[in-house]
């Protein structure tokens, strides 16, 4: 969440001799990050990133209160100025509360309440309205952006109703499925149930809590009479009808963050006394506060130990202390505002290590031992594939995981068979694929070493780590591909071949290749080559003549098909012994044998004599 | 014998070396070669030789057959070449040979496991598929913590498990952290999981499947110095000598402290340009392992302490000094003119 702020309006909270970029540099080291610094005229705007945390942050009063902690450390300056958790003086008394109240606590928290009777209801002062406006908040009329103005400043949400646009009573309660309300934006709502309203003597919802007001309720031009409205809610209700609406608004993002119920007042004081000086209205009732589990103040402690551990330097508790202390910790009482954030030691660590700078703690490399239980994966032979088939002149690409319902329809599985995303981005991401060949539509030769994911009832999905090669137009040319891989891992590959696409499951690949080879004896004797051609009827399959020729005899040392002229087919065959040299009276045997099993298995005819 | 074998070797090597035209180198061969050759000769002797000589001279002269055989096709096509094609044109074009490719991120996966482990890291394979408990619960965020918000995730339509939740696509690499601690159990544990993730994004600097690389290192005494050490020695090789990190305040619910990193423009230097804030680029999330993400993996808090980061391969890429990726959507093409560069 952001925050976007003036820097007079900063000054208001903040005394201090740094200069706007110097502030901006100073956050971003420390506290919250400052994405942008702008000039503008005769100011500057700070946009600053506050984490989800830190929803004391989001406010004016909570960057001033950060500034003030991390500037001295720069040696600056700085002082918080207009601190409301200090206010001046008691509460005023007034008259007694006009509407009957009914609060369910487990929704609402802290509930505060005033009337301010006979307001003007005009525009705002320039100033106001132009820091509402640097803010991203368009100013309306002095009555709403009193409200918007309060939740800026301080980080506390605040509404406003027309009060004699309620009837006699407000039910804080959650609402029923299907019940409707119709809010400031005059969108009507139909409740999902359970989330937190109220309702007045009439039954009729005059606000959706947390997220919106009721339009049936909503201050106008003629307003005359204002409820004036703090509180804090059960920060679950709020989240769960701000996501199910779809409606975020800066009062939900807020609520849903558990800000601090110490504020509730203060904000309200301060409401009050802008009520009195921008719409010349004055208090008109007595203040309600139900606040049924008042904050106890809570302690953490991180030893000195743990901080000098985790920091790695040798700091001193005296420095400790009076970080802490320029953070509102006093004897490690953690202040209210920080009390949803800081749970337990390591919450404390990051505060010291964040002030004291994390760019002034030491860099080195851990010089602890060095962990030797390896898992059973070879991602170097896994590159070393990349690297064979890339050297062959393949391209080598990346597809999606999550594919079309055409794609999957193509995978060979029924399309019920495939993962399906409950909430797709788009009709192009639907599916998670069960075979890789779908994907691979490119016409140039490729590869890929992907996942495919095939369910398993009740258990996580396998996911299967395969490789394609595709778009190899010529099928003998993949066939070689695959042939100098299996080379290369010295494992003989059988992948799948489909139309131009060869797949293979890597798993007991990257099981059983291997980096070099089972070493064969050189022979010092000469090998032998001769060729024998044979005529083999029509549809021969090659392979298993090949294995044929090849298992003959253990001094065949390999079998190649050299060349085919029709039905002829020549291969060469070499002989080598590592014993002996081989004569010619050696292998007449063997080339018999050959011929006679070929003639035999295939009906082949040798062409010529032996 | 055997001097008479090596002898000849080295005279035939001589002559076949200042052979003058191929004509010459004709006659030698067949003076060595041919079947009243010099070599048949020697071989012819070898019968009545005993046995052991016989093995010792017999393989002898196997090896210097070979050699002016080579000799001998290597001066022949060195004279094969005629005066007249003698002409060398250094600068006609070569013989156009497949150029292959290997994809900019399996580049950087490599060279990112490379450096990690130089300095000890263990490269894991974690689900891409994962239950909700490893994703996030077990990283303490519970269902509905708004902290959730951050991940834009995508949930499977199958049924829930009934302790460990719904079956998403990991939104990030962290799924590994609890994972790793119950593979290993006792620490040290250093570790990188490097995988596809998944988020509803799809922009120019974000895709729905993307890579994420997640370091854990846990310990007795890990401290944030070691984090910052770690994170300067990657930024040096992997972006170049000169690059620095730095930390800054953050917030993630499995880390406490947690931390943005930053590492040093590399397209200005660190000067500050219009592609970086005042010098630095954010490259991911940082932080100190939080206790209870420790006891989610069996893991004493009390005892050990440890820290993880986890960024993008994508960002990290796109960041390497002079690539300049505009549209990180092309590393999921199969646009050729992008695949050729690389």
């Amino acid at each position: 969440m952001n925050i976007t702020l003036t820097h007079s309006w900063l000054k208001e909270f903040l005394h201090t001799d740094a200069t706007p970029p110097k502030i901006a540099e100073c956050l971003s080291l420390c506290g919250p990050s400052v994405e942008k610094l702008i000039k503008i005229s005769d100011d500057y705007l700070y946009e600053v990133e506050v984490t989800t945390n830190r929803v004391d942050c989001m406010s004016v009063l909570g960057i001033a209160r950060e500034a003030s902690a991390i500037l001295p450390q720069f040696g600056f300056s700085a002082r918080l100025h207009h601190d409301i958790y200090q206010p001046a003086g008691s509460e005023p008394a007034g008259k007694s509360f006009p509407l009957k109240v009914t609060v369910d606590p487990k929704l609402c928290f802290r509930f505060t309440a005033v009337v301010i009777k006979n307001v003007t209801v005009k525009t705002s002062p320039k100033n106001i309205q132009n820091r509402l406006e640097s803010s991203g908040i368009r100013s309306l009329n002095n009555v709403i952006d009193i409200s918007n103005y309060l939740m800026l400043s301080y980080g506390q949400p605040v509404h406003v109703f027309d009060l004699d646009k309620i009837k006699s009573k407000m039910i804080l309660r959650s609402s029923k499925p299907k019940e409707t309300i119709t809010t400031l934006d005059e969108k009507t709502h139909i409740l999902p149930g359970n989330d937190i309203v109220i309702a007045d003597g009439r039954g009729r919802l005059i606000d959706l809590c947390g997220i919106m007001g009721g339009l049936n309720s909503s201050v106008a031009p003629e307003t005359k009479n204002v409820l004036l409205f703090v509180q804090t809610y059960n920060p679950v209700n709020i989240r769960q009808t701000s996501m199910t609406l779809a409606n975020r608004t800066e009062a939900a993002v807020i609520f849903e963050k558990s800000p601090d119920p110490e504020l509730v007042m203060p904000v309200l004081l301060q409401g009050i006394a802008m009520f009195k000086k921008l719409t010349c209205g004055e208090q008109g009732s007595k203040i309600i506060d139900l606040y049924p589990k008042p904050y106890l103040p809570k302690t953490v402690i991180a030893p000195l130990q743990l901080i000098k551990d985790r920091l790695g330097i040798n700091i001193s508790q005296k420095e400790v202390v009076k970080i802490l202390k320029s953070l509102g910790f006093i004897n490690n009482i953690v202040p209210s505002w920080r009390a949803q954030d800081i749970n337990i030691p390591e919450d404390i660590v990051e505060e010291i290590a964040r002030i004291y700078g994390y760019h002034r703690l030491p860099s080195q490399i851990m010089a602890t031992a060095i962990p030797t239980n390896y898992p059973e994966e070879n991602f170097h032979l896994e590159h070393q594939i990349k690297l064979t088939l890339s050297g062959l002149g393949l391209s080598e690409i990346y597809t999606n995981s999550l594919v079309p319902e055409s794609l999957a329809q193509q995978s060979g599985f029924k399309l019920s068979e495939h993962l399906k995303i409950k909430n797709a981005l788009s009709q192009d991401w639907l599916y998670l694929r069960r075979s890789l060949i779908p994907s691979h539509t490119q016409s140039f030769p490729a590869f890929e070493i992907a996942n495919t994911y095939h369910p398993r009832l009740g258990k996580l999905p396998e996911e299967r780590l395969q490789l394609i090669i595709s778009g190899v137009s010529d099928f003998l040319k993949l066939k070689g591909i695959i042939d100098v891989l299996s080379a290369k891992l010295h494992y003989p590959l059988s992948p799948d071949y489909n139309s131009n696409a060869a797949v293979i499951d890597l798993s007991t690949v990257l099981k059983n290749a291997r980096s070099y080879p089972h070493y064969q004896p050189v022979s010092s004797h000469p090998a032998m080559l001769e060729d024998l051609t044979f005529t083999l009827p029509e549809k021969t399959y090659l392979g298993p003549i090949i294995n044929t020729i090849k298992s003959t005899h253990r001094l065949i040392k390999s079998v190649q098909l050299s060349t085919t002229y029709q039905q002829n087919y020549t291969f060469t065959i070499t002989y080598q012994s590592l014993s002996k040299d081989l004569s010619a009276a050696d292998i007449a045997p063997i080339r018999k044998q050959i011929v006679s099993s070929l003639t035999k298995k295939f009906q082949a005819q040798l062409v010529g004599e032996i | 014998m055997q001097t008479k074998l090596l002898n000849l070797k080295n005279q035939a090597l001589a002559l076949i070396n200042q052979a003058e035209d191929l004509q010459e180198l004709k006659r030698l061969r067949l003076g060595y070669f041919g079947r009243q050759g010099q070599i048949n000769q020697v071989l012819k002797a070898i019968p009545k030789l005993d046995p052991e000589q016989k093995k010792k001279i017999g393989r002898l002269a196997n090896e210097v057959k070979t050699a002016l055989e080579q000799s001998l096709t290597a001066k022949t096509k060195q004279l094969s070449v005629s005066p007249a094609t003698a002409w060398f044109d250094p600068t006609a074009p070569g013989e156009s040979l497949p150029l292959g490719h290997l994809h900019p991120l399996s580049q950087a996966i490599e060279e990112i496991q490379r450096i990690f482990e130089h300095i000890g890291f263990t490269r894991i394979r974690y689900p891409e598929i994962d239950w909700d408990w490893y994703v996030f619960e077990a990283l303490n965020m519970p269902v509905d913590h708004p902290a959730r918000d951050e991940w834009e995730t995508i949930f499977i339509d199958t049924p829930q498990h009934p302790q460990l939740g719904q079956m998403v696509l990991t939104t990030h690499t962290s799924n590994g952290q609890v994972r790793e601690m119950e593979r290993v159990k006792t620490p040290p544990i250093r570790m990188l999981n490097l995988g596809k993730c998944y988020r509803r994004q799809q922009d120019a600097t974000h895709t729905i499947m993307f890579h994420q690389f997640e370091g854990l290192v846990i310990d007795k005494g890990i401290s944030i110095p070691h984090l910052k050490g770690t994170l300067d020695y990657f930024g040096k090789q992997f972006f170049g000598k000169g690059i620095k990190s730095r930390i800054r305040p953050f917030h993630f619910q499995f880390t406490e402290p947690s931390f943005e990193v930053d590492f040093t423009c590399t397209a200005c230097s660190g000067k500050g340009c219009r592609f970086c804030k005042s010098g630095w680029v954010e490259v991911g999330g940082a932080g100190m392992v939080h206790p209870d993400v420790l006891k989610a993996g069996q893991i004493d808090p009390q005892k050990y302490s440890g820290f993880a980061f986890g960024w993008g391969v994508e960002r990290i890429l796109r960041l390497k000094p002079g690539l300049d990726i505009d549209d990180i959507r092309l590393l999921y093409s199969t646009n050729l003119e992008f695949l050729n560069q690389f």
